[in-house]
């Protein structure tokens, strides 16, 4: 494995930027996650066709695990790849991806399983996924921690930033888990909604990030759109898949996670907050008259509303012309 | 520490304003400032000179004379040149003893220039020189071999990304003066050529050269 990654990036070394950046930052996540799900299909093949396929089918717990591994996998190599690595425990803060990532991953994993006691109960799930965004949050902001934030202002920091990632996931747990509940109406199927969102959200968090300056974090964000990728497809091709189950509790954490580079790049406020609302923009299907409407139309309403927040926070964070990272390093001639 | 320097430096001090010694050493080429001491304030004297010998080695960096650029190919084709705009450090230097001399220097990653401001914005970030975590560049000097004609080479410590790397540098003093005010000043210029990815800084494999030459034009002016 190490000598085709090897192989590989000398290939990719005569590659341009854009050539490296799109294979290493979305074919290969995309493969790697499509790989994944597949690997994982089994126990989702059809069912008869007398079952209720409005109702999840009971999937097994590593069949979710290799859905958290799927969108979680991808992005990892995609950083090693187009940063290059930094050895295990790096210098520089920014290059601590790939661990919150795994941190992440784990965390998504532990709550796909509800057999435990831990996490069979509420409390247990949202202990687990609090202790992980806490985690993350280190990971991604240590430098801060260590050395320019203080006392109280560290814990303020601290617990303000990971409760983000936290909700969210829990969020995007609850919406997976309960995908079918309309409370008390028809079940609805699980479709792609949420990946959709997802995808959505990470999409647009890559071209912010392109925005600030932070071309290589871009690229790495645009790898989880990637990876979102076929959990879109599988999710509208087998509307009865909980596709998002565990994974989604992965890109619940990570998404506000890599918005955490704005300590370092200019990243707006406002921009990231769009951002990380729009996969909340799902809990919408389950609202006052939405919670009746069919279920594609309910996921062509959430999808709309998440492009036009992801629309408004592209606009937020793009800078003027000559202030724009992506466009310095251009010129026709003219 | 003052204190105890001075004591162990009178005697020295009294045998150098004996002899009356005018060299280019403390006093910036054109007599000592020892010449000029009156006679009869010995003690004063050998005071001054011991203060004025320990300080005379101290010089501090004048960040608005000083300078710094680098250069790297893009694409292979063109040198590509950018600057530093805030240089900051202190010097330790004796004409006399140049293997002696010390350099420690630091940079502001944030003032880099580079004429583009979507570029400067790209460099201070997380790509390139992570100025958030990261706020200055540094060199340390450990040693200074004399050379030839004011040239000399330095070795040192030099810190970018949180990476320290001791590198090599050629090191020339380029000459010296006094201030309007009479302070003696110094000018010194270092080149040297690091390899980016030893400190880290791997954006653009392919579009940006891995090698880049660095070069620090310093005036220094006494403490």
């Amino acid at each position: 494995m190490r000598h085709f990654i090897q192989l590989l990036m000398a290939d990719a070394e005569g590659l341009s930027m854009e050539a490296s950046g799109a294979l290493f930052g979305v074919l290969i996540p995309a493969l790697i996650s499509a790989a994944l799900l597949l690997a994982a299909w089994s126990p989702w093949k059809r069912r008869s066709p007398s079952e209720d396929r409005s109702e999840a089918p009971r999937v097994p717990w590593w069949s979710l695990a290799l859905g958290c591994l799927a969108i979680g996998i991808g992005p990892i190599a995609a950083d090693l790849l187009i940063r290059g690595r930094h050895g295990l425990w790096p210098v520089a803060t920014t290059y601590y991806v790939p661990h919150a990532t795994v941190v992440a991953i784990a965390c998504g994993i532990a709550l796909a399983s509800d057999r435990s006691r831990l996490t069979g109960r509420g409390g247990g799930r949202a202990l687990i996924t609090v202790v992980a965004s806490f985690a993350i949050t280190y990971l991604l902001t240590q430098h801060r921690v260590k050395s320019q934030w203080t006392g109280l202002e560290r814990i303020g920091w601290l617990v303000g930033l990971s409760l983000v990632p936290a909700t969210l996931a829990l969020s995007m747990d609850s919406l997976a888990r309960n995908a079918s509940d309309n409370g008390g109406v028809k079940p609805r199927p699980p479709g792609a909604r949420l990946a959709i969102l997802s995808w959505l959200a990470f999409s647009a968090a890559a071209v912010v990030l392109l925005f600030s300056g932070a071309a290589a974090l871009g690229q790495v964000t645009g790898a989880f759109a990637a990876a979102t990728g076929p959990f879109v497809l599988l999710g509208w091709w087998r509307r009865d898949l909980p596709t998002m189950r565990g994974a989604g509790v992965v890109a619940g954490l990570m998404l506000p996670s890599m918005l955490t580079v704005q300590f370092y790049n200019e990243v707006p406020l406002s921009a990231a907050a769009l951002l990380v609302a729009i996969p909340m923009v799902a809990w919408i299907g389950r609202l006052g008259p939405m919670r009746r409407s069919p279920a594609w139309l309910a996921t062509l309403i959430s999808a709309i509303l998440g492009a036009a927040l992801a629309g408004t926070a592209i606009a937020i964070s793009a800078p003027p012309a000559e202030e724009n990272p992506l466009s310095y390093d251009q010129y026709t001639g003219e | 520490m003052k204190l105890t320097v001075l004591a162990a430096l009178s005697v020295a001090g009294l045998s150098a304003a004996a002899l009356g010694i005018s060299h280019g050493g403390f006093c910036g080429g054109d007599g000592c400032i020892l010449a000029s001491k009156p006679a009869n304030a010995a003690a004063v004297s050998t005071v001054a000179l011991v203060e004025e010998g320990l300080a005379a080695s101290e010089w501090k960096v004048d960040p608005v004379h000083s300078s710094m650029f680098f250069r790297i190919k893009h694409m292979n084709t063109a040198w590509f040149y950018g600057r530093f705009n805030e240089i900051s450090g202190t010097i330790g230097f004796d004409p006399a003893k140049p293997d002696t001399a010390s350099f420690d220097v630091e940079v502001k990653t944030a003032s880099v220039d580079t004429n583009n401001k979507g570029r400067d914005k790209h460099l201070t970030g997380s790509d390139f020189f992570n100025a958030d975590q990261f706020p200055t560049c540094t060199f340390k000097s450990t040693s200074v071999s004399a050379g030839v004609n004011d040239n000399y080479e330095l070795k040192g410590d030099l810190t970018i990304n949180g990476q320290t790397k001791p590198i090599t540098a050629k090191l020339e003093k380029t000459g010296e003066a006094k201030t309007r005010e009479g302070t003696p000043t110094v000018g010194f210029e270092a080149t040297f050529v690091i390899n980016r990815n030893d400190f880290g800084v791997k954006y653009g494999p392919g579009a940006l050269g891995d090698e880049v030459r660095v070069t620090i034009a310093l005036e220094a002016i006494k403490k």
